[in-house]
């Protein structure tokens, strides 16, 4: 009669596998919900990245550049495309805002990733058939690179830019 | 017999104090998982809310300064006056953009259009305007604005612009407004068909004007506010009814956050057609401060897209 009842008792297997899968399901959430918070923190970094480069499209869309004269720096290209990669920049941070009277309370709690900028000008045919450095028509493409947690990532705009005139 | 076998049904001591051990362990276990789980979570809804205010303010921010059809003013509002701010260039250099970063203000202003094109129809008393008449009836027909005192108006066909001055622009009729300017026409136009001085007849001419309003940013109490009617100073202690401040975001803690560039440190001019913007945002509402909470920091440089400006004051 105890043999028995001491046979109803769990098996060293059984407890085992039920421990095992307790503890599957234990690290799998622990990871899902820590790539769950990476993959956040990832996305606020691409749109601040993509700020930095819509910065960059603006500055080329707006600086001045009439057919009469040569082109502003900004978009400078021969017949060949012109890269410009600006490197250590401050994607989620303003070291500039540590200053007197600039600062909050908060400002400490910002983490810094730095990123790169690299952008490429290139000379299209225009409608009147100019070509290279005569070329009233260039396409621009901005690229905004950025390191979080090992892992690269980019952001890409590119736009058409013509003369102000004709 | 019959209670030997009761008592084997029953947990004994040591069976009770391991199976108590194993709950005791599994419950603690459970208990950090769910509060590690619940912090990540909450700081993570924190700093979504600090980025999106961020980025909410950035894209109001895009959407107006875009569109300035002036220089760019540094103001300091303290929630019910402002002065405007001289913009001095600092050894401060914006990575961005290789510039220097003028000393700072919790506020812009600068002009944006209001209404435009509308039709001149008179000076107000007649529907002739004669080149000494300083005031001009308009038809604002199309919208909702209504001209102030401080506004300005531009005529591309005489390639001239004026300010709006007191007395305030009266409605004559319909959507037409009489407004008074800061000096005369100094051409006569003609508002219906005739002919011109210099001999030319025409048929149902067309004149009009743009209307330009000064509107500003400015961050108070941790708010990004838009004024779409800045009048002049001082401020007056009850906004105007079309110039009631709205708040754009929320949970902005940059107590400065707008500057202008100059080319080099020793700069003394600056074209101010460029607003840098350094805005941070954090979730005030975040109560578990043990465990920081991240703050957003955007900087960007937002240029007018009218360059040269259209109007030559801000």
């Amino acid at each position: 009669m105890f043999t028995n009842s001491h046979r109803q008792a769990f098996t060293l297997i059984e407890v085992s596998f039920a421990v095992a899968v307790f503890s599957l399901f234990a690290v799998s959430s622990i990871y899902a919900l820590t790539l769950a918070n990476q993959f956040a923190s990832t996305s606020r970094y691409e749109t601040l990245a993509l700020a930095a480069a819509q910065q960059k499209i603006d500055q080329i869309m707006t600086t001045p550049w009439s057919v009469g004269s040569t082109a502003p720096a900004v978009l400078a290209a021969n017949s060949t495309p012109v890269t410009t990669t600006e490197n250590n920049l401050p994607l989620n941070n303003d070291a500039l805002n540590a200053g007197t009277g600039l600062s909050s309370a908060f400002t400490s709690y910002d983490t810094q990733v730095l990123d790169s900028r690299t952008t490429t000008i290139t000379k299209l045919t225009d409608c009147s058939g100019n070509s290279g450095t005569s070329s009233r028509l260039l396409r621009a493409d901005v690229v905004v690179a950025f390191t979080y947690r090992g892992k690269p990532h980019t952001v890409t705009l590119n736009t058409l830019r013509g003369t102000d005139d004709f | 017999m019959k209670n030997s076998r009761l008592q084997a049904h029953a947990f004994t001591l040591v069976e009770m104090i391991v199976a108590g051990a194993i709950t005791g362990i599994l419950s603690a276990g459970v208990m950090i998982y769910s509060s590690s789980a619940i912090r990540m979570v909450t700081r993570n809804l924190a700093t979504n809310h600090s980025h999106e205010s961020a980025r909410g303010s950035l894209e109001r921010l895009f959407s107006e300064v875009h569109n300035s059809a002036s220089r760019f003013q540094l103001i300091n509002f303290n929630g019910i006056t402002y002065t405007d701010v001289a913009a001095v260039a600092s050894s401060d250099k914006d990575a961005y953009t290789q510039q220097y970063v003028s000393n700072r203000a919790n506020g812009v202003r600068f002009m944006r259009l209001a209404a435009g094109p509308c039709k001149i129809t008179g000076n107000g008393s007649a529907s002739t305007v004669a080149a000494t008449d300083t005031t001009l009836e308009l038809d604002v027909t199309g919208g909702t604005y209504t001209p102030s005192v401080g506004d300005k108006l531009q005529i591309p066909l005489i390639s001239h612009e004026f300010n709006i001055i007191a007395p305030a622009p009266v409605k004559t009729s319909g959507n037409k407004w009489k407004v008074t300017l800061s000096s005369a026409i100094g051409f006569s136009i003609l508002t219906a068909s005739g002919t011109t001085t210099s001999g030319l007849t025409l048929t149902n001419p067309i004149s009009s004007g743009y209307f330009y309003q000064r509107c500003g940013y400015t961050v108070v109490n941790n708010q990004l506010r838009f004024h779409p009617n800045l009048t002049d100073p001082p401020y007056p202690a009850t906004a105007a009814a079309n110039d009631v401040p709205v708040v754009i975001k929320s949970n902005i803690t940059s107590p400065k956050p707008f500057g202008l560039l100059f080319p080099t440190s020793t700069s003394t001019l600056t074209d101010a057609t460029n607003l840098r913007v350094s805005l941070e945002a954090y979730d005030l509402a975040y109560s578990a401060r043990l465990y920081q909470n991240a703050t957003t920091t955007l900087q960007v440089t937002i240029p007018s897209r009218n360059q040269p400006p259209v109007v030559s004051g801000n």
